[in-house]
């Protein structure tokens, strides 16, 4: 049973991530490889509002986002000027970075070694969430409560101009809309979501160190997005799903553990590959990346 | 001292950096639009008049000069405003290539050129959902009475309103940039090639609304047309641009009338 | 001492950076595909190599020959399959770049599959040294060199005085004029890949029988190329000379004044740099407005 809860809030922290990015990725036609360095930098902040601030949850999730929100702001401002690949490049270059800064800066992150004994949060100073099933409803309802505000973004007035801009900036332009702010605001948006993504996985595991936040999750992220399908809410739940359930599916099959692991990752590749040429919209999704 | 409502003064454009080589589509351009007119802007294909629009617009930058707007109360110098800025001061643009949003239903293509932009802060709706409730409401009645106007009761617009853009042909989407285009007032509006492409019973009401847009809100208008026709029922004045330069300027008639014009056109 | 000794390190590695960035320049100057897949080959080139020398023992030059042809062939089948179909559908950029990402996680995935993840020694021997004034200079890194260098003169002969050379830089200019010419595009484009495919294998065997290899080492050395290729300026030729060579200086600085973990952060910080100030690189030109 304890082993199916893990599958749920995995899948839970997978939406987390896939629903936020969805809005930057799906919505904006921005298309990121830095994913994965937000969910770190939520992670850690995470773990430094929860033990070196010795704050309790709340405090702690909006220490992690807003502080996930300011860096995705460094980003935004060196990379909206940039088209497509150059686009994505700086997004990789922020990716690596950032890696990269958690990896050596050692007296600050303890880099490789990772940060174990990340303590259990404490809500309205009575809870203690620890334990899988207390985890359980946390992440459920953190992975709902992001849904249900994505939702609500994606159909508002507000999500209707994303929508005019990944069509057609120059139109919208003209219609007075001011396309960096959009940018700006969709990065800090998506990112500082992300980071809950973050904090849920450092207070779950209790314990994170880089390669967690590499760039081959940032790759996994986008995969399960991607796969998924971009635009509504619908495609990045199934590709949080999908991405989670595989390798257990391939399991239960009895695939040995030794190439399980290698033939999931051929597996995602292939389906890229498939979906791109045949369905670029994604197994669920509604907008075809341009 | 007549009145304007743009003053173009010395404008100068070269498409490359490397000014030697490229000649210069605009060199020293200088030419005043009267308020309150409407203005035919005529010219062969690749005369530069979309340049000229792009360079109004913000769109396109320019070398040297300026452009002065008549905002009312005081003179701006266009080319220090940003592109998103000018609809806020009252200047609307029609492309000359549809832009119209394809992937998104008529209705939100309308809603989208509203004035007021309440909503589009993010998670306000979530704070204020009576209030965003009450404002697409009335954007929504906004775009059925512009539909209405234009297009008379029971339009297919309106009908199909919920159907992507992408599905109308190039002539309805034109007809959709112009409703668009009304959903919120202006001053100053730059019409690229409005008439292109459509049936000529269309092409006659695009000329009436052009019409009764500048006579009932006094906007004034610069029309760019290949079409004699529209200049000659639109228009208050014209002015013909020939590489670059402005080649001939009065009212409609003459303009069509005269030789150089005639020559570039049709060749006799 | 020591700085001239790393600077002289750097130049080497500058080489081949230079030899690597200049087979990315062919394919994405002539077809804008940023090729990530690119990173597959730097890394299977060894692996054909270890399976034909070491485990089939064949004879060494054999052995390259062959691993290099292979390589070729695998490079100009990324191109049939994977990439020239989304040319014919006239996918966007990003559709491309997500497929590229998924070739190389099957690629690398399915080496490590057959060859596991351990990091393989090619050459075992303590390397032979060649010293003067008090520097070092191993053969591995005398064959880098030379290598490299050989193939980028040869390259550069072909591009100025061949009837090829004439094709590439015309399909580097503009798309257009090549079809008038009348010259098949998709198959001109197979040559294209496979001539890159030759100059990343070079590279990725000259290396690997220096350092080793494990199936992860490609996305690294992706990334300086791309840094490379950048910098020295998108469109030309000549960009990716003075981008491999003023990254693999930049890197013996770094290790200069920091420390070799720094390489990669450093590496990007150079790139946003040029991406915020000078996109076209030092000798790409200017895009045209609009
Ligand atoms: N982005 C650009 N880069 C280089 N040259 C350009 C660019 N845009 C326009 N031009 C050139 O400027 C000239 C004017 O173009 P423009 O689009 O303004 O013509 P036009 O008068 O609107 O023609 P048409 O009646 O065909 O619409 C043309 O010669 C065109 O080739
Ligand atoms: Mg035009």
């Amino acid at each position: 049973m304890n082993y199916f809860f893990h599958i749920i809030i995995m899948i839970n922290i997978y939406i987390v991530l896939t629903v936020s990015s969805n809005l930057l990725v799906g919505m904006t036609n921005l298309l990121s490889l830095g994913q994965a360095a937000f969910y770190g930098i939520g992670a850690y902040f995470s773990v430094l509002a929860l033990t070196t601030l010795n704050l309790p949850l709340i405090p702690s999730l909006i220490v992690a986002m807003l502080a996930t929100g300011v860096f995705s702001l460094l980003l935004a401002l060196t990379s909206l000027r940039l088209k497509n690949d150059y686009f994505v490049l700086s997004t990789l270059g922020f990716q690596i970075i950032t890696f990269s800064v958690l990896y050596n800066w050692i007296s600050v992150t303890k880099g490789p070694y990772g940060i174990p004994g990340i303590p259990a949060p404490k809500l309205l100073g009575i809870f203690q969430v620890s334990g899988i099933i207390p985890f359980l409803i946390f992440s459920t309802v953190m992975s709902l409560f992001t849904i249900f505000i994505f939702y609500y973004l994606i159909n508002s007035p507000f999500g209707r101009l994303l929508k005019a801009m990944r069509e057609d900036e120059l139109a919208l332009i003209t219609l007075g809309k001011n396309i960096t702010s959009l940018k700006i605001q969709t990065f800090a948006i998506s990112s500082s979501f992300i980071a809950i993504a973050g904090f849920l996985y450092a207070t779950y595991v209790t314990y994170i160190d880089p390669s967690s936040f590499n760039l081959d999750e940032s790759i996994f992220i986008l995969s399960a997005l991607l796969i998924g399908g971009l635009g509504n809410i619908k495609g990045p739940v199934v590709g949080s799903i999908f991405v989670i359930l595989l390798p257990e599916i391939l399991r239960f099959v009895g695939l040995p553990d030794s190439i399980a692991a290698n033939m999931r990752q051929i597996i995602y590749g292939l389906i890229l590959i498939i979906l791109m040429r045949f369905k670029p919209e994604g197994l669920a999704g509604n907008y075809r990346i341009k | 001292m007549s009145k304007y409502i743009l003053k173009i003064n010395d404008l100068t454009k070269s498409f490359t950096s490397d000014k030697d080589k490229s000649p210069l589509l605009f060199d020293s351009l200088t030419i005043e639009f009267p308020a309150g007119a409407v203005i035919g802007l005529m010219g062969t294909n690749g005369a530069g008049k979309t340049t000229l629009f792009n360079i109004i617009s913000r769109l396109v930058d320019c070398d040297k000069g300026n452009i002065w707007y008549d905002n009312g109360d005081k003179q701006i110098d266009l080319l220090k405003l940003k592109a998103n800025v000018l609809k806020g001061i009252g200047i609307g643009r029609l492309f000359q290539d549809n832009h119209i949003f394809a992937d998104m239903t008529i209705l939100d293509n309308l809603l989208i050129g509203g004035e007021d932009s309440f909503g589009e802060t993010p998670f306000i709706t979530l704070f204020k959902r009576k209030k965003h409730k009450e404002k697409e409401k009335i954007r929504v009645a906004k775009a059925k009475m512009i539909l209405t106007e234009l297009f008379g009761k029971d339009n297919y617009f309106w009908q199909n309103r919920n159907n992507y853009a992408s599905e109308l042909s190039y002539g309805q989407q034109r007809l959709l940039g112009i409703a668009r285009l009304l959903m919120s007032d202006h001053k100053l509006l730059l019409l690229d090639e409005p008439t292109a492409g459509v049936h000529p019973e269309i092409r006659e009401m695009i000329c009436e609304v052009i019409r009764k847009i500048n006579t009932s809100k006094g906007v004034s208008i610069i029309i760019i047309e290949h079409n004699f026709k529209v200049i000659e029922v639109t228009a208050d004045e014209c002015c013909f641009i020939d590489q670059g330069e402005i080649a001939a300027v009065g009212p409609p008639e003459d303009i069509i009338g005269n030789p150089i014009v005639r020559k570039k056109y049709i060749g006799i | 001492m020591l700085l001239i000794q790393l600077l002289i390190n750097g130049i080497i590695m500058g080489a081949v950076y230079s030899l690597a960035s200049l087979g990315f320049a062919i394919v994405y100057n002539t077809t804008k595909i940023f090729h990530i897949g690119y990173s597959a080959l730097y890394m299977i080139a060894p692996y054909f190599f270890w399976q034909l020398y070491t485990k089939l023992g064949l004879n060494i030059s054999l052995s390259i020959f062959v691993s290099i042809i292979l390589t070729m062939i695998i490079s100009i089948l990324i191109d049939k399959t994977i990439y020239q179909p989304l040319f014919i559908k006239k996918s966007s950029s990003n559709v491309v770049t997500i497929s590229s990402i998924g070739v190389v996680t099957i690629i690398v995935n399915v080496i490590a599959m057959i060859f596991g993840n351990e990091t393989k020694i090619l050459n075992s021997d303590i390397a032979n040294t060649i010293k003067f004034s008090g520097m070092i200079v191993t053969y591995p890194q005398v064959y880098q060199f030379i290598s490299s260098i050989i193939i980028i003169i040869i390259f550069f002969i072909v591009l100025k005085k061949t009837n090829l050379g004439i094709i590439i830089r015309a399909f580097s200019n503009n798309d257009v004029l090549v079809q008038i010419m009348g010259i098949n595009i998709l198959r001109t484009r197979l040559l294209l890949f496979g001539i890159s495919g030759i100059m990343i294998a070079i590279a990725g065997l000259s290396i690997s029988y220096d350092v080793g290899m494990d199936p992860y080492i490609g996305m690294p050395m992706l990334l300086n190329v791309i840094v490379a290729f950048i910098i020295g300026g998108i469109g030309s030729f000549a960009g990716p000379l003075i981008g491999g060579f003023f990254i693999g200086v930049i890197q013996a600085l770094t290790i200069w004044m920091f420390s070799s973990k720094w390489q990669s952060a450093i590496t990007f910080i150079i790139l946003i740099i040029f991406l915020i100030f000078r996109p076209q690189g030092f000798l790409g030109k200017k895009e045209r407005e609009v």
